[in-house]
């Protein structure tokens, strides 16, 4: 099932660090790009995930943060944002079918430098827990 | 195709035929190699359609992966107050592996800039916000990469080739 513009988002908690777990509710007030992608590392995907770190102070400046999601380890995570200077948190998920299916975001997406083929699953931007509007 | 947002202005930097039916916008990082590799293509496109072609450049500086590129962005700019912005810009795109250290200031002084003028204007509040707001042009215009062109505002299919540009031109005039 697909959230459709101006419902709510279910809250959901899921691993920032490998110690630490963040909870989407500890973002309300803000607007929250949510970058679902394939995989740490991935090509065209870590392009995009680059680009998103250029685009930060403009992200900021709406009052808006971005968090990638992949089903890669928390580990795994740590040092793919070492490794590209990421400055917003990448978070794990485990089973990605079980928050599609808890409601939260599951539409297909796909974009890439020519508008077409490739990319990654899912982007929802949210703000104060309703779902505004699918970006790309 | 991704539209280029917003349109050319008088804020640009333009060079070639401001009566032109073409415009052409190039979004581009001073640091980023293929910018360096489309910079002579341009300067041969210019060369051979200029009466044809407006060219607009705006900074898209991509600052963590070319740390440099944001610093000479405002030093191209700060020269334009000076009327200097194309002569900088040329400078820059030519001698890329001297960005850094002196580099810069090396290459303002080679233009004879009022070296007082272009030190405070560099990194002005002016100069840092049209930087800035070029870069979120690009955002908005769907740059996702450098070097990206738009003619007429439209995003062109550019694949490295001097071809690819002139095709594109040749199609619009």
């Amino acid at each position: 099932m697909i959230l459709q513009k101006g419902a709510a988002a279910p809250d959901f908690e899921l691993h920032a660090t490998p110690d630490q777990k963040l909870k989407l509710s500890d973002l309300r007030g803000k607007r929250v790009i949510l970058a679902f992608y394939p995989a740490d590392w991935s090509p065209v995907c870590g392009d995009q995930m680059a680009l998103y770190n250029e685009m930060l102070r403009y992200f900021h400046k709406y009052n808006a943060e971005i968090i990638g999601i992949s089903v890669d380890s928390k580990w795994c995570h740590m040092a793919f944002e070492q490794d590209r200077h990421l400055h917003f948190p990448c978070w794990l998920i485990l089973n990605p079918k079980a928050l599609c299916q808890g409601n939260t975001a599951c539409t297909t997406i796909r974009r890439d430098k020519a508008g077409e083929g490739c990319l990654c699953s899912t982007r929802k931007e949210l703000f104060n827990g309703v779902i505004f509007l699918p970006m790309g | 195709m991704a539209k280029l947002k917003p349109p050319v202005s008088g804020k640009d930097q333009s060079t070639g035929n401001p009566q032109a039916s073409v415009t052409l916008v190039e979004f581009g990082d001073y640091q980023c190699p293929h910018c360096g590799h489309a910079h002579p293509l341009i300067k041969r496109l210019l060369k051979e359609k200029g009466k044809d072609i407006l060219f607009v450049f705006r900074n898209f500086p991509l600052q963590e992966a070319h740390p440099a590129a944001f610093m000479a962005a405002l030093a191209a700019e700060a020269a334009g107050l000076q009327d200097k912005f194309w002569p900088m810009h040329d400078i820059i795109f030519e001698n890329q592996e001297k960005l850094g250290g002196h580099g810069l200031l090396d290459f303002a002084e080679s233009l004879q800039l009022d070296m007082s003028r272009f030190a405070a204007d560099w990194k002005s509040d002016a100069i840092v916000k049209k930087v800035e707001d070029d870069f979120e042009s690009g955002i908005r215009s769907g740059v996702n990469g450098t070097p990206t062109f738009y003619l007429n505002g439209e995003m062109v299919n550019y694949d490295t080739t001097y071809g690819s540009l002139l095709n594109a031109v040749k199609a619009a005039v």
